[in-house]
């Protein structure tokens, strides 16, 4: 092992740009993390000088301490991604990006004599634009300038590190969060020409949810977006089969009633006869074409936009198991077996709880994922990521301490180090 | 001797001499206890209070069955005198079988002929109280058998009743946790199903990397310039970069 390999080994470092947390740290098991967001404060007031505040971007645990005004959060509260990207032209945000990525490496700055700056891998959007990756290089290479932290840098998209984390080497992952979902095949190398993006995720189950809500007469709750994602989380179910599920719960409404307490308030939220309904808040996520969601779309839901992938429309409500088939498909035939044998499914959208007594109409959604393939004849292994808080991270990591140091960055392969010293 | 019309006879005892040589309340016990010890009768295996026990000589279990015997102590001359105090002794008795399955009187046996003159057997055979004679030479005679008493046998039934009680939640309990058992091992049964499956594929997989791999030319020197160069000390790593298959691709990617 080389002097420099052992230095990167020593002094390798992991960011991963999510949208609501940036998880960072240097070698070890488990990464610090912070939100991923900002204050900017546009002038320093008096009363902030006095107290010796001096800069005007406030990041981290701080944050926490500035908001105390509704209207402030409005005017000064910035989230930089949505859906894991940064708009091009939206400077507050980069800025808080910046500051976000300069306070994780200080937050690590070793005190060590040989130290002469960290290889640092970010972790992206699987379909971060390149103008992500160049603002990414850059703030990296400002950082360093300032502060000597950045050795050099390097940029992993996610579902690869998710991939890494897992040790699989041919596999499939879905990464689904609260906008969109990505599936990503992956053979030693994303296959990039397969990624296909749906622009669906978690907010499509809290959409179905404030439905449910007004239909069974809780319209005033239903315009609360974080108590909506609670009632989501405790009652939605993911159903075996939509229409056994959905029959099993109309014949005995009391095993599978719906019943969720607001902390701290005396509101009581009971689907009584309607629990039957908390089968089509899982069920949206896998197959948003079903018939039953049309009375919803009718009625205003917004129903999921369809995405361009090269010449093809993929439709917004296109089921999961078409959609992870669409996306193996576009890979040479020989690994297609290969991808099914391993796909991972990371992110929130996918982590969905089987009540204790209801397993015989409720499911997790990787048996769900599973079976909707078997319709199609695909016979599949799928599985959650083993920690999909920190496995991004994890994944980033690895790639940090083995690519090598002489690996220089190509805009072809979109591999290597990017340096500038 | 008939006595009570309904069946009962007084015993003789075996009356020799007149006077009696077990002066000692002591030496009563211990010939009671000696005599109902061969019938398989144990001293009592059940808490009886303080109040109780000040009440009677001794007690014995027989089975579930206690057992009470008071010691006739007085000293009398005529039959009348003895009809007087055997009456008041009778009287104690009898609130003992409230507590007691069986209540016995014991007298010396000089007092067998008075006994047999002055007390109704149909009288104490409806109160459940039994008589004893000994004789100056320890010898045991069951002069009258007590009949055990219904009330306790009431209270009995009560404590039967708890323990069926008893015995029926925790069947209950039993049910309840038989009946979840049963669900986890659906749950286990459909997880093994799960692994079986993986199981099998990861066979085929390994089968066609095994047939993939008999293909392969061997190249030493690349895995030994790829050793000798670049392998971390796995002891260095974090856990989950250990064993990690995908540090030797990403280490060969320039190469690639």
């Amino acid at each position: 092992m080389s002097d420099l390999e052992k230095y990167k080994l020593k002094y390798a470092f992991a960011e991963d740009y999510g949208t609501s947390y940036y998880k960072f740290g240097p070698v070890g098991e488990t990464p610090d993390i912070i939100e991923n967001r900002g204050i900017i404060l546009d002038k320093i007031s008096i009363v902030s000088k006095i107290m010796g505040i001096e800069k005007n971007i406030i990041v981290g645990p701080e944050v926490a301490t500035y908001i105390g005004h509704r209207e402030a959060i409005g005017r000064h509260l910035v989230y930089p991604m949505r859906d894991g990207l940064v708009e091009k032209e939206n400077e507050r945000s980069w800025r808080v990006i910046y500051e976000i990525t300069k306070y994780g490496l200080n937050k690590h700055r070793p005190i060590a004599s040989d130290f002469k700056g960290f290889y640092v891998a970010a972790a992206l959007s699987a379909i971060a634009p390149e103008y992500m990756y160049r603002r990414i290089f850059e703030i990296h290479q400002k950082i360093d300038e300032e502060t000597g932290l950045v050795k050099a840098v390097t940029i992993i998209p996610q579902p690869l590190a998710v991939a890494i984390a897992e040790k699989s080497i041919t596999c499939i992952v879905v990464e689904s969060g609260h906008g969109n979902t990505q599936i990503t095949p992956i053979s030693r190398y994303p296959i990039r020409e397969a990624i296909l993006s749906l622009n669906r995720g978690g907010a499509e189950a809290d959409a179905i949810t404030a439905e449910i809500l007004k239909d069974c007469g809780y319209g005033d709750l239903a315009r609360e977006e974080k108590l909506i994602r609670c009632i989501k989380e405790s009652i939605g179910l993911i159903p075996t089969d939509l229409q056994t599920s959905i029959e099993k719960a109309k014949k005995d409404p009391e095993r599978f009633r719906a019943v969720f307490h607001i902390p701290n308030t005396t509101i009581t939220i009971d689907l009584e006869e309607n629990s039957w309904m908390r089968f089509l808040i899982g069920e949206i996520v896998f197959d948003p074409e079903n018939e039953i969601f049309e009375s919803f779309y009718r009625k205003g839901m917004p129903r999921p936009r369809d995405t361009m992938v090269g010449d093809t429309r993929i439709p917004g409500t296109i089921d999961m198991a078409r959609a992870i088939i669409m996306s193996a498909e576009r890979t040479s035939f020989e690994v297609q077996m290969y991808l099914y044998r391993k796909i991972i499914l990371s992110g929130g959208n996918f982590s969905w709880k089987v009540p204790r007594g209801l397993e015989d109409a409720a499911t997790d959604a990787a048996t769900k994922i599973m079976s909707m393939l078997k319709k199609y004849n695909i016979e599949a292994r799928v599985e959650l990521t083993k920690d999909p808080m920190y496995s991004v991270w994890k994944g980033a990591l690895v790639y940090a301490i083995a690519v090598p140091d002489e690996y220089e960055w190509n805009w072809e392969s979109m591999e290597g180090w990017y340096k500038w010293r | 001797m008939n006595m009570s019309g309904i069946g009962k006879v007084w015993k003789v005892g075996i009356s020799g001499g007149s006077v009696l040589e077990m002066n000692s309340i002591e030496d009563f016990k211990e010939v009671i206890i000696e005599h109902f010890r061969r019938r398989g009768c144990t001293r009592p295996q059940v808490d009886i209070s303080e109040d109780v026990i000040k009440q009677v000589d001794l007690v014995l279990q027989d089975a579930n069955n206690l057992l009470a015997f008071r010691i006739f102590r007085g000293i009398v001359y005529s039959a009348a005198e003895f009809r007087v105090m055997i009456d008041e002794e009778i009287l104690r008795a009898t609130k003992l079988t409230e507590v007691f399955d069986k209540v016995y009187i014991v007298i010396p046996d000089t007092y067998t002929d008075m006994a047999r003159s002055v007390i109704s057997g149909r009288i104490l055979d409806e109160v459940g109280i039994g008589i004893i004679a000994v004789d100056e030479h320890g010898n045991v005679e069951e002069l009258l058998v007590p009949r055990p008493t219904k009330l306790t046998r009431r209270e009995l039934g009560k404590g039967i009743e708890e323990i069926v009680g008893d015995l029926r939640r925790r069947i209950d309990e039993i049910e309840l946790l038989y009946n979840s058992l049963k669900t986890e091992f659906g749950v286990l049964s459909e997880k093994i199903t799960k692994i079986e499956r993986t199981l099998s594929m990861l066979r085929e997989e390994v089968d066609v990397l095994k047939g993939k791999l008999s293909t392969l030319p061997t190249r030493h020197e690349i895995i030994e310039e790829i050793g000798e160069k670049t392998l971390a000390p796995v002891e260095e790593l974090p856990s989950f970069a250990k064993n990690n298959p995908w540090l030797e691709i990403l280490r060969k990617r320039e190469r690639e």
